[in-house]
């Protein structure tokens, strides 16, 4: 037989990948792979019901028609102006072939009927919140989307209300205020339900409120139970069955005695963020938010039970633990980021854990039943905190980058929004890695006493940010948890402000400011389509499965939050300090994106 | 029709006599609340928001203290402190805006004089600016107003305390190991550029 050269270099690659992947066989089952417990995420339907996909949060679609091959035939399906030019923060939700989508304020929850050509609106809610509640909304006047319960649309408006909608008609069948604007108070997160309660949390950690997580009835919206996050042990609903891991979370009354006298009626503490939920454990993990003033020297103590994570009993509110990431923390680094549940392998045993990527930089893997952390490893550039000692659970704080009162320190890195923020990462069961969006920038910053002021803002702090180390300001980090190392890295020139989502068809979505809306290679990173929308995307992208039968990608369109806040607030670039300092690493972004809030559904063609 | 007059003419009446009221209060005190000498046209009431007037018309004599205060480093100095203490900067900044609007720039959505910045902050507005006329004293208010007109004239007073940023941070940041860099972001070949609607199924 003769076979020429070309020929034989392609049976010898043949033969060199045969006896690769036979090699690979028996290690790929040998080393499985984290997975999220079935319990709280079951079996995909191809709906999307709340805004994290599913209780373990992992944004993961078992959808597979559009793939790393067919992605590239992505096309516009169709698109629906939702009117408001804010920060377009919401995951859509698909129920019952309708779409739902609720905008920044003012708060318009619209439904678009699927079965139709074109997704026609088929109703919408306009709940009419107080416009000055948008004078209390620290970084724009963003909502971070609705949840789906039994025949309900709930959503939370920035003025401090939660509304149920009948998802048939539109029609409003209860509404529950929860927040004061008068006090600094306002609603920004995505609720979500568990075991028949509305989970709210509140927004407002620079305008010293005290912060709180309620649950209401979800057929009356009557108040269930409310837990503080600062106070006395029974404002927080901490009693017999708290047991957190670490002895520094131990002790009575915490929540009063870690601060200087009644500093904590003003202390800070929202609940802006996501929450996840183990049925099996019975129980819900909600991160807390910042402790105000920023100006830490104007209390003293660790700031109990501020920037950390809870878990609770979600039928009483009753605390099991609390971890505090960063006690006394002294630069914005709030508790509220994506907590993800997965059944992880570690050293050949399964362990039930939570991963948290905080904003100080550390990505907490954490016993979820405990609240002790496995690990805790740096997915960017960190200088503030120089490690986290197992031990104890505390952070190991570089003095250098702690602020003092008429200092300007400079350089600390990340900056106040962290290497993350709000924007949740998304897992894939089959590649067992965390896709991460985050932020890369650092920022100089002065402290100055603080003055309260009720419905006013309570900060006490002068911040300019800037471009981290490389001067790339975002990047998507595909995380390894058996490594503890990115498996790969996307680096973005803008912030990473939206969420990410993957799919059974090993892909990630994620979008940028500047309005690009890209798929990659969940394995690789490689880039594989991408699509301009007409504004900056900062929303959480999602799957589902038409009424068709066909695989069908959602996200919002619409720059804002607050790294876009320049851009629907038409700020002026010319004083970095704006936008508590956004607008020093951010004035280019007026050049680069405008104001805008469109949906866009994409699908393949059918042929 | 008559009743609509009638309803007029009642709120007529009643306008006087709150006008005979507010003068014999002002008669029996002459002094405001904050000590401050009450001048009509301080109260933000006689201020023109608008700069349509039906048929034809100009906008009401700018106040005196208004006036006076315009530019008066003095009070801008004061306005600039009070700007901080009352947490105006807590929205606005140094001039960029953030929750609330920039003031270092040439927009003003509720106008940009003396009196009309005056009565923004006197009254409040309805997306968000809080009402401080029974907080802050007429004097307090005036030179917050002359350091807010100061931002937009003169943007070289705005005192940035900290140095414009760097491209990248001098002190070195732990950074995570990436086993693998993604190449850089290339246009790939079918990247899509126009909607089509019709994909969307019947």
């Amino acid at each position: 037989m003769i076979v020429n050269a070309t020929e034989l270099r392609r049976r010898l690659r043949l033969l060199a990948w045969t006896v690769a992947a036979l090699c690979a066989l028996p290690a790929a089952a040998q080393s499985t792979l984290p997975v999220a417990p079935a319990s709280a995420a079951p079996k995909d339907d191809g709906q999307w019901t709340m805004a994290e996909k599913n209780y373990a949060a992992t944004r993961y679609s078992e959808l597979a028609e559009i793939d790393t091959a067919s992605v590239k035939r992505l096309q516009v399906a169709f698109t629906f102006s939702t009117g408001v030019t804010h920060g377009e923060e919401a995951a859509p939700l698909v129920v019952d072939n309708t779409m739902y989508i609720v905008t920044p304020f003012p708060n318009f929850l619209y439904a678009l009927d699927l079965t139709q050509p074109g997704a026609p609106l088929k109703w919408v809610y306009k709940p009419n919140p107080a416009p000055a509640s948008q004078g209390v909304a620290c970084c724009d006047v963003v909502n971070r989307g609705a949840v789906y319960w039994k025949g309900k649309v709930i959503i939370n408006t920035l003025d401090g209300f939660t509304i149920a909608v009948d998802a048939k008609t539109g029609k409003e069948t209860w509404r529950t205020k929860l927040a004061d604007i008068n006090h600094g108070e306002t609603i920004t997160m995505s609720p979500l339900v568990v075991k028949d309660k509305v989970l709210v949390g509140d927004s407002g950690g620079e305008f010293g409120v005290r912060g709180w997580l309620a649950a209401l009835d979800a057929d009356s919206g009557k108040l269930a139970w409310k837990a503080y996050h600062t106070g006395p042990d029974a404002d927080v609903l901490i009693g017999a069955d708290f047991h957190p891991f670490y002895a520094s979370d131990r002790g009575k009354d915490l929540g009063v005695t870690t601060w200087p006298a009644d500093a904590w009626k003003i202390g800070g503490g929202s609940m802006w963020g996501w929450i996840a939920y183990d049925p099996d454990l019975n129980l819900i993990f909600d991160g807390v938010g910042n402790p105000g003033p920023w100006n830490h020297e104007q209390r003293p103590g660790d700031n109990k039970w501020t920037a950390g994570v809870f878990a609770r009993n979600p039928d009483t509110g009753a605390a099991r633990w609390f971890y505090q990431t960063n006690p006394h923390d002294v630069h914005d680094y709030d508790g509220i980021n994506e907590i993800v549940l997965l059944d992880l392998p570690i050293n050949g045993q399964v362990r039930k854990v939570l991963v948290h990527p905080d904003r100080n930089g550390y990505l907490y893997v954490m016993d979820r039943a405990t609240g002790e952390v496995l690990s805790a490893d740096i997915y960017g550039p960190v200088n503030s905190i120089t490690g986290v000692d197992l031990k104890t659970g505390r952070p190991t704080m570089n003095p250098d980058k702690i602020p003092k009162l008429g200092q300007v320190v400079r350089d600390i890195c990340p900056t106040a929004s962290g290497v993350k923020d709000w924007n949740p990462s998304a897992f894939s069961p089959r590649t067992g890695m965390l896709y991460i969006p985050h932020e890369n920038i650092c920022m100089d910053w002065e402290s100055l006493q603080a003055n309260y002021v009720a419905g006013t803002p309570y900060v006490g702090a002068n911040v300019v940010m800037k471009p981290g180390p490389g001067g790339n300001r975002g990047a998507l980090t595909a995380w390894n948890f058996q490594t503890h190392k990115a498996a790969w890295q996307i680096k973005e020139d803008l912030p990473l402000w939206s969420g990410a989502l993957t799919t059974a068809g090993d892909l990630v979505f994620y979008g940028t400011m500047d309005g690009w809306f890209k798929a990659v290679d969940a394995r690789s990173g490689q880039l594989l389509w991408k699509f301009k929308t007409d504004s900056g995307v900062i929303g959480q992208p999602i799957a589902y499965r038409g009424p068709d039968g066909r695989e069908y990608v959602a996200v919002l369109s619409g720059v804002g939050g607050w790294a876009g806040a320049i851009v629907p607030g038409n700020l002026d670039p010319r004083d970095p300090s704006g936008a508590l300092g956004f607008v020093g690493t951010m004035a280019d972004l007026k050049q680069k994106t405008t104001p805008g809030g469109t949906l866009y559904v994409f699908a393949i063609p059918a042929s | 029709m008559s009743s609509r007059f009638q309803r007029a003419e009642r709120r007529g009446v009643a306008l006087a006599a709150l006008c005979a009221i507010g003068l014999f209060a002002c008669q029996r005190s002459p002094q405001g609340a904050h000590g401050a000498a009450v001048d009509d046209r301080q109260s933000p009431n006689g201020t023109a928001v608008s700069t349509l007037f039906p048929g034809g018309g100009t906008a009401p004599a700018a106040a005196e203290e208004g006036l006076k205060l315009d530019g008066n480093p003095q009070a801008i100095a004061e306005g600039k402190r009070l700007f901080g203490w009352y947490n105006c900067a807590g929205c606005h900044f140094n001039g960029a805006g953030g929750i609330g609007p920039a003031l270092m720039d040439q927009d003003w959505i509720y106008g940009g004089s003396m009196d009309q910045i005056y009565a923004s902050i006197y009254q409040g507005r309805p997306n968000g600016m809080p009402s401080w006329g029974a907080k802050l004293s007429t004097t307090e208010i005036w030179q917050i107003t002359a350091y807010v007109r100061s931002l937009s004239r003169e943007n070289e007073q705005v005192a940035i305390p900290t140095a414009p940023p760097a491209p990248t941070p001098s002190d070195a940041a732990r950074e995570p190991e990436v086993e693998h860099a993604v190449p850089p972001d290339a246009t790939p070949a079918a990247a899509t550029t126009a909607p089509t609607p019709d994909a969307h199924p019947a």
